[in-house]
């Protein structure tokens, strides 16, 4: 005999009896999961199981109806194996109706109608695979699966959250403030009265703080968090005792399978899509093909985000504030800058000395780097650019951030304002530089000394 | 034609003209045994088996209106209690789940391969009986002692004064046996 199929044979019987250890389920696991050939036999053997399990039981309850029987509740001997299956299948049925009727009741459901809990809010091209159970008629959505082959769909949840999913995707919809998804990208837009909003994959458990995030579950058995704005606790599945993290707006990480954090250094976006992506490949069309720094995942964890044809009056310009790009008079931004590529960086970053950006091109492109006027031109930008000699404004709004002494530093009175030449707090200069060869760029950090100051943003248009 | 084909005509007709909540209340009881088969194949040797099985049957029941009684009954069904199944293992530690989420989805796919035709629980639980009783009567006694008086398998090694080890060897045996012989009585069952 083979030693696999023996150590299957003893094993198996341990398990089905409660009474292994650990060792036993995980060599039991590594047995089946590496000796495909098993399979067959470990499926033969629990029909087996099971119908002798079945069959117990269901000498147990005729054990019980005869003692009916005995007391005259069944008269027709003659008739008795014939009532009996009758018998049984009515009392089967009526006690499956009665468990489910208490069941649905105990479990808050009222009827069909009170089991929606999320409607479909959007839908583009939306094609449902056929395991889909979560789905109901207009659009309704209960408990149950979600499973998207194309297009994409945006839920609008009873508790006030939205979320939007891409295909492919599978989700299963557990309540109205927990998600699971199996496969696929999640984005949740968290009003505050419904925090405690959670996403959760096989990965990790994203619990909202009332904010907008977005989640993917990779196929390589890992997820990636992203925060778009407000904050989010990540306990990873790793380890129950693992211990929770939180993440803050512009901040993006990759947990494994395995309970490890890295950071996410990329994040893509469509303008007008609720899609997004951390893979540098993902981009068709984009003129910028990656970017990446020299700032370790154990001291900061923000990103930086590529938005394609993103660059217009209002640009969100940090991923980690709300300051936005504005012309800086009522002419708006220059022509040769609207709808460009661009990138939105962290204002973070203008804390690292010794910041090291690369900026890959996908095709020729006139890069764009806009810097901060108060602050000393650094070398790096000096002998790579050229000054266009036009300005450009930023128009912050409130902000804060813990300093290295835990101080919280903030400026909650500023506003943002719509449309150009409002609101304008600071000036930057438009650097250029034209680069016919697709290449890699290498940008420097800001300066010593800008720590009050704001962090470059960097645009990238198609050289033509 | 036969007269029993003729009987079995009959009996197709007369199930379809019953309304489909009965039919549907016959499919669940009737399946029951295949749920807890594959919920149990799934999650072997998990304590939580039974309450699995009635959470998928609520989900079967919630929606039985969307059942189609032209497609069979066992794939759409299992599809309720595989997602059932993996509810249950996000809600337990690692240490307790036995198998890989990708090897679930093989044994899962092999088990609906192997359960496609499966027969009715009457016609398999008799040929069950008839199959036991073909077994030698130390072996017939071993199954009664495990499976119906519940006895441990330390007791059951005690009483033939040999170690566990071989008390689950001999039990695989005569699974194995049950197994052919049941999948044998089935295919004879079908061709009548």
């Amino acid at each position: 005999m083979i030693e696999p199929q023996a150590r299957l044979m003893v094993l198996l019987d341990k398990i089905l009896a409660g009474s292994c250890s650990s060792a036993d389920r995980r060599e039991f696991s590594t047995l089946l999961e590496s000796n495909p050939e098993l399979s067959k036999e470990y499926l033969e053997q629990m029909q087996s199981h099971c119908l002798l399990q079945m069959q117990s039981k269901r000498e147990q309850k005729s054990v019980q109806l005869a003692s009916l029987d005995h007391r005259g509740v069944l008269q027709d001997r003659n008739r008795r194996r014939s009532k009996f299956v009758q018998k049984s299948w009515l009392l089967a049925a009526c006690l499956l109706i009665a468990a489910l009727g208490i069941a649905w009741v105990s479990r808050g459901h009222l009827g069909p109608q009170s089991s929606t809990i999320a409607e479909i809010l959007e839908q583009e091209g939306v094609a449902w695979s056929k395991n889909t159970t979560a789905l109901g008629q207009n659009g309704e959505i209960s408990t149950g699966l979600l499973e998207l082959q194309a297009g994409a769909v945006t839920l609008q949840f009873r508790s006030g959250v939205t979320m939007y999913a891409i295909a492919p995707a599978t989700l299963r919809i557990e309540s109205d403030m927990l998600v699971l998804l199996d496969r696929g990208q999640a984005s949740a837009n968290v009003p505050k009265w419904a925090t405690g909003f959670t996403i959760e994959t096989p990965d990790v458990e994203v619990v909202d703080l009332g904010t907008k995030f977005g989640v993917l579950a990779r196929d390589d058995r890992s997820t990636d968090v992203v925060v778009f704005e407000g904050e989010v606790d990540l306990k990873p599945s790793y380890d129950s005792n693992s211990q929770q993290t939180r993440l803050y707006q512009g901040e993006g990480v990759r947990v494994s399978n395995a309970g490890k954090i890295a950071r996410v250094v990329e994040v893509r976006r469509e303008p007008g899509n609720g899609s997004w992506s951390t893979d540098s490949e993902s981009s068709q069309s984009g003129v910028i093909k990656s970017i990446r720094d020299n700032i370790l995942s154990s001291s900061s964890v923000k990103y930086y985000e590529i938005v394609n044809k993103g660059f217009n009056e209002d640009a969100r310009a940090y991923v980690d504030r709300v300051h936005e790009w504005n012309g800086l008079g009522t002419e708006g931004l220059p022509d040769f800058l609207k709808g460009i590529d661009y990138v939105r960086t962290f204002n973070d970053f203008k804390y690292a000395s010794n910041l090291k950006i690369e900026l890959e091109l996908a095709r020729p492109a006139v890069v764009y780097v806009f810097f901060d006027d108060r602050v000393p031109t650094p070398a790096w930008l000096t002998s790579q650019f050229d000054n266009t000699g036009i300005d450009i404004g930023l128009d912050e709004g409130p902000w804060s951030y813990t300093d290295f002494q835990r101080r919280v530093i903030s400026d909650l009175s500023l506003k943002v304002a719509v449309g150009p030449g409002n609101s304008i707090e600071q000036k930057f200069s438009v650097w250029e530089r034209k680069c016919p060869t697709p290449g890699t760029l290498i940008l420097g950090p800001l300066g010593d000394d800008a720590g009050a100051r704001a962090a470059y943003g960097i645009g990238a248009a198609a050289l033509e | 034609m036969t007269h029993g084909s003729i009987d079995k005509v009959s009996l197709e007709i007369l199930m379809d003209r019953r309304d489909p909540t009965t039919r549907f209340v016959e499919l669940l009881t009737s399946h029951q045994i295949d749920l807890f088969a594959y919920v149990n194949t799934l999650l072997v040797g998990s304590p939580d088996v039974d309450d699995i099985v009635q959470e998928a049957t609520l989900d079967l029941w919630a929606r039985k209106d969307k059942y189609d009684h032209e497609r069979p009954f066992l794939p759409w069904a299992f599809a309720f209690a595989f997602q059932r199944v993996l509810a249950y293992r996000k809600t337990k530690q690692r240490s307790r789940i036995i198998f890989s989420d990708e090897f679930l989805n093989s044994i899962s796919e092999a088990y609906m391969e192997t359960a496609g035709n499966a027969s009715t629980l009457d016609v398999r639980l008799t040929a069950l009986s008839n199959c036991v009783k073909k077994l030698d009567p130390k072996q017939q006694k071993l199954v009664y002692d495990r499976y119906f008086e519940k006895i441990s398998m330390r007791v059951l090694a005690e009483r033939i004064g040999g170690n566990v080890n071989q008390v689950c060897v001999t039990m695989h045996r005569i699974r194995k046996s049950l197994a052919k012989c049941v999948a044998a009585a089935v295919i004879k069952e079908r061709q009548l």
